[in-house]
């Protein structure tokens, strides 16, 4: 029995509780304030901002928002935390009882979330800077996160792969956080309980923290459970604990005892009014919230007739999703814009480390470009090349291929003469196509674009090859 | 209820505070007696409860946030209230039981 | 005449402007010499008092309890752990005085982080009480009190989370106010007790505490519990009359044990109210024995928090050590002993199986003195009390036995807890000693209680 915890950076401008940019990267400590470091006599004062990303991901998830939720204390000692206690919510937090489904290993899989509520994250603390010693950097002291626990229902270490993907993609999806996994946009710690089949009693349960990807999630778990089934079938009983997972090492170790037991002496926060949310925001959110990724995936694949793997992979991110029903807005056939999203606009955005809301090629541009292609005035592979061009310096397709002298060359006349000239060259080849190896074809076909400067139209250049490879 | 020795011990380490032994005797007969007085409280049994208990302080919904560039931010500050500073950074003592390399 | 007689008849009270009646380096001199009352941690040189406007509080130089956050005079709070610390921001009640023209004197002597009730928990020693220097100024705002008494200032900024500025008002024989929770910013007053903390003004007459208290109150983005409620002009409050007024004197505030001649003192004040127009009724507080033991609980607890910062990581005094806990608990030392047995207390009242039976406890108790309150004001305008059961004590009597030090504070806690103005008003003296009156006003309140303590004020005054 599995159940995760995952704190989220939410995308907001400003931290938590004070007017600091939040910002990942940056030099060490330059977006500090008195607030989010703690120095004497400073106050925390909420940003509404956060409150309606909060808001975004509770519903996402379903769940059932709390008019009033309170801030609370959460004391321990540590250098990354700033004043000794982390602002939090505890007894009322902002929302409860949503739920997730997401597909796995065993088909459609509902996972229930317990809660979801707003905290302020720490600062960091680096141990290679400085010999002997660390050093802290309080950039992120301060920054808004949102903590989402869901109930154990997970029950094996894929399908918690799985379930974390879906929850990353729903949180990019209505745009609460960017879930940038190297920014450390998402941390996740799980619980994890092994029990007999059929036994009733609820085992031990151990806590696997510091995890920052999803496959390390599922090879500590993988090796967690296997410990604790190692455990139980050797007649022993699993203990409780926490333990870290190190990436490095691939393997779990035993958190020390004194750092485990924390006595948070959680009590409600003075300094700061609770959190109030009207029924009139809640309604304003719902309402604002994008169609959700599975819902999407299957809206595509029923009413664009597409292929699982196409529907899945367009649905990945939103802002693809978007761009392919602009295209196919602008009256072009959903096969081919899928075609085209998946392949040649993927590769360039790749290339430029761009996404489908940066990327500077618009449906408009590539609606034109297939359409050029479609009226054989440019060639497909001649269009990819467009493509790159447009990303480069914008333009209109048709301009650039005038431009550069990419118009397809359909004369009959010169695209024979082309022929002509490379059947001459190639008599051995020539041969080994009459000789049946009709694959060979597809060597000529390049031969002409070559000859041509890559103007030849190539269906046309085929046909003609074919016509004349056979007249003699 | 009344502390012991090895209670005070332990809310010292929660709290940090170092506590020699004269230290430890004189605070936990101290907080003996303040416990004594506030014990006090009990007696208070069931109160009727005033229509709103929730905490002291102004009713305020959450106030616009005023993005105070100027006094307040922190640049090349940190440097000259920090007990140790190098390169940029706080420096303090590695916590316990830490890696040499990579974050926590 | 005694001080406290020429304080009370000084015809310098409606000229604020130069009317500093000592200048910096009299106040250096003073200090330094064996007249010194230790008043003052740190005076400004002339380039420090940098006004920044024109107003009210023009040329008029003001005195700051060395918890609130100055940029270029240090801010220790009483404290080893922040001894020479200089904040990078000033409190926001700090920019409105030097927004309104006023120089900033100095700092002044508090028990260290506004714990205790006589300013012995200094870590920098005492302050005397100008009116007997062989006794407490009261605390924990000690050293604003004596730097009024003694002529030092006309006005100073204290703090209250317990009775910290009108007990020592009351012990130094001046003026001082705590306003209603949220009246005034926190943003810069070095954190005690959050939801308790208020910043106070301390004055030589009611109209100085008042117009200090205009000029720093008012709503400020920075303290989510400040409130965005208008502020009056309270120095108009000052010698408005308390015709009609209805004062209550609540019984349980005028126990048996009260020495006779301050009884007397007391009585002889609402006679005098009456004859300044207003009606005196009884009324009863019932939770009021619960106060002290529910103050400690929650201070504490509260306290135990906003000291965990004090850690010798990014700022303040740091002791080395070999390993990061031993920093800690070494560096942590700095505190006093006041100061350890509260977060001692307030660590332990939040700890995992206390934490109902104490603080859950002493929550509810606080909405029932809160109630206590609602309810009497539905009968009266203000409540009349003592401000402490006795004037000023010899220094050293109780510093030892912190449960009768606490119960100093008896008649004061309930004001912090219930969030609710109060105002401490000199009314005569006890063996020569000052002793104090006060007034307890409903949520924003202040100008009914200005108006009590200024016609209290007048009536003395008329006397002499």
């Amino acid at each position: 029995m599995i159940g995760v915890e995952i704190h989220v950076r939410l995308k907001s401008e400003y931290k938590l509780f004070c007017s600091d940019r939040a910002v990942f990267g940056g030099e060490p400590n330059t977006h500090i304030c008195p607030v989010c470091i703690g120095l004497p006599g400073a106050l925390p004062v909420l940003n509404p901002e956060v409150v309606d990303l909060a808001l975004r991901t509770a519903l996402a998830f379903g769940c059932t928002i709390h008019f009033e939720s309170v801030w609370a204390r959460k004391s321990y000692f540590y250098p990354d935390l700033p004043k000794g206690y982390q602002i939090t919510q505890f007894e009322h937090p902002l929302a409860t009882k949503g739920s997730v489904t997401f597909s796995g290993s065993k088909g459609d899989t509902s996972v229930k979330i317990r809660r979801v509520h707003i905290e302020e994250d720490a600062g960091k603390l680096l141990h290679d800077r400085v010999p002997r010693a660390s050093a802290i950097d309080l950039n992120r002291a301060g920054t808004a996160l949102v903590e989402i626990v869901t109930d154990p229902d997970l029950r094996t270490a894929a399908d918690v792969r799985l379930f974390l993907g879906e929850l990353k993609q729903t949180l990019e999806y209505v745009g609460a956080s960017n879930c940038n996994m190297e920014e450390g946009d998402l941390r996740v710690d799980a619980n994890v309980s092994v029990r007999r089949f059929g036994s009733p009693g609820l085992g031990n349960k151990t806590e696997i923290k510091n995890v920052n990807s999803f496959s390390g999630v599922e090879r500590a778990l993988s090796l967690e459970i296997a410990r604790q089934t190692a455990t139980l079938e050797a007649g022993s009983v699993v203990g409780r604990q926490t333990l870290l997972w190190d990436d490095h090492r691939e393997e779990l170790r035993k958190m020390r005892s004194k750092e485990e037991s924390h006595d948070y002496r959680y009590f409600p926060e003075p300094d700061l009014s609770p959190v109030r949310v009207t029924q009139e925001q809640v309604t304003t959110v719902l309402e604002s919230l994008p169609e959700l990724p599975r819902v999407r995936c299957s809206r595509f694949k029923k009413v664009y007739e597409l292929k699982d793997y196409d529907a899945e992979v367009l649905t990945q991110s939103a802002a693809n999703a978007d761009y392919f029903e602009e295209l196919v807005g602008i009256h072009i056939d959903p096969q081919v814009a899928a075609k085209w999203v998946i392949g040649p606009l993927q590769a360039l955005m790749n290339q430029r480390r761009e996404n489908a809301q940066t990327v500077p090629v618009r449906p408009a541009q590539i609606a034109a470009l297939i359409g050029l292609i479609e009226r054989g005035v440019v060639s497909e592979s001649a269009a990819k090349s467009v493509l790159v061009i447009l990303a480069q310096e914008g333009g209109s397709p048709s301009d650039i291929i005038e431009a550069r002298g990419l118009i397809q060359e359909r004369d009959i006349g010169q695209l024979t003469s082309w022929v002509t000239g490379v059947l001459s060259k190639h008599s051995e080849e020539v041969a080994r196509y009459r000789g049946g190896e009709s694959k060979i074809l597809g060597y000529l076909i390049g031969q002409v674009m070559h000859s041509s400067g890559g103007a030849a139209d190539p269906r046309l250049a085929r046909d003609l090859l074919i016509e004349q490879l056979s007249n003699e | 209820m009344s502390i012991s020795a090895e209670d005070v011990q332990r809310i010292g380490e929660l709290a940090r505070l170092h506590l020699e032994d004269d230290e430890l005797e004189c605070l936990t007969s101290d907080l003996n007696a303040i416990l004594r007085h506030v014990d006090s409280l009990q007696d208070l049994g069931s109160t009727k409860q005033p229509e709103d208990s929730s905490q002291i302080g102004s009713k305020l919904t959450p106030v616009s946030h005023e993005h105070v560039e100027g006094p307040d931010k922190l640049h090349e500050m940190p440097a000259d209230f920090a007990p140790e500073w190098q390169e940029g950074f706080f420096i303090v003592p590695a916590p316990p039981g830490v890696y040499p390399s990579g974050d926590q | 005449m005694s001080l406290q007689d020429e304080v009370l008849s000084s015809s310098e009270v409606l000229d604020f402007k130069g009317s500093a009646l000592r200048s910096l380096d009299d106040i250096k001199e003073l200090e330094s010499g064996r007249e010194g009352l230790n008043a003052f941690l740190a005076v400004a040189e002339p380039e420090d008092m940098e006004p920044c406007g024109q107003g009210p509080l023009e040329g008029v130089m003001v005195a700051l309890k060395d918890n609130i956050c100055t940029k270029r005079l240090p801010t220790t709070c009483g404290s080893r752990m922040l001894k020479g610390y200089r904040s990078p921001y000033e409190a926001t009640a700090v920019q409105r005085l030097r927004q309104a023209g006023a120089l900033i004197a100095g700092k002044t002597n508090l028990d260290e982080f506004g714990m205790g009730s006589s300013t012995e928990n200094s870590a920098f020693g005492p302050t005397l009480n100008p009116v007997d220097r062989s006794l407490v100024p009261g605390g924990s705002s000690g050293g604003s009190a004596a730097a009024v008494a003694a002529g030092y200032v006309r006005m100073a900024l204290g703090s209250d989370t317990g009775g910290s500025v009108r007990q020592p008002a009351a012990f130094c024989g001046v003026v001082g106010i705590k306003p209603t929770y949220g009246r005034i910013s926190r943003y810069g007053l070095i954190a005690f007790a959050s939801s308790l903390d208020q910043i106070g003004t301390i004055g030589a007459t009611v109209l100085e505490a008042s117009l200090l208290l205009e000029v720093v109150s008012g709503h400020d983005t920075r303290d989510s519990t400040s409130a965005e409620k208008p502020v009056p002009r309270y120095r108009d409050a000052a010698v408005k009359g308390i015709e009609g007024m209805v004062v209550g004197i609540p019984t349980e505030y005028f126990p048996e044990q009260l020495d006779p001649p301050v009884r007397a003192l007391l009585d002889e004040a609402c006679e005098r109210l009456v004859a300044a127009g207003a009606e005196v009724r009884p009324v009863s507080l019932p939770h009021t024995e619960f106060a002290i033991p529910c103050y400690y609980v929650l201070a504490t607890a509260e306290a135990s928090s906003n000291l965990a910062r004090y850690d010798g990581v990014r700022f303040g005094a740091r002791l080395p050590a070999e390993g990061l806990d031993r920093m800690y608990e070494l560096t942590r030392g700095n505190f006093g002993a006041e100061v350890k047995r509260r977060i001692m207390l307030g660590t332990y009242v939040l700890s995992s199986g206390c934490y109902d039976a104490y603080y859950g406890t002493a929550q509810r108790t606080r909405a029932s003195i809160a109630h206590d309150f609602t309810a009497a004001f539905n009968e009266v305008d203000v409540l009349f009390t003592p401000t402490s059961p006795t004037p000023a004590f010899p220094l050293g009597e109780r510093v030892l036995d912190p449960v009768a030090m606490y119960l100093s504070d008896v008649f004061t806690v309930t004001a912090n807890l219930a969030g609710i103005p109060g105002l401490s008003v000199p009314i005569g003296t006890v063996g020569g000693l000052p002793l104090g009156g006060q007034l307890l006003g409903p949520w924003w309140g202040e100008s009914h209680i200005i108006a009590a303590a200024g016609a209290l004020e007048a009536s003395y005054r008329e006397d002499t």
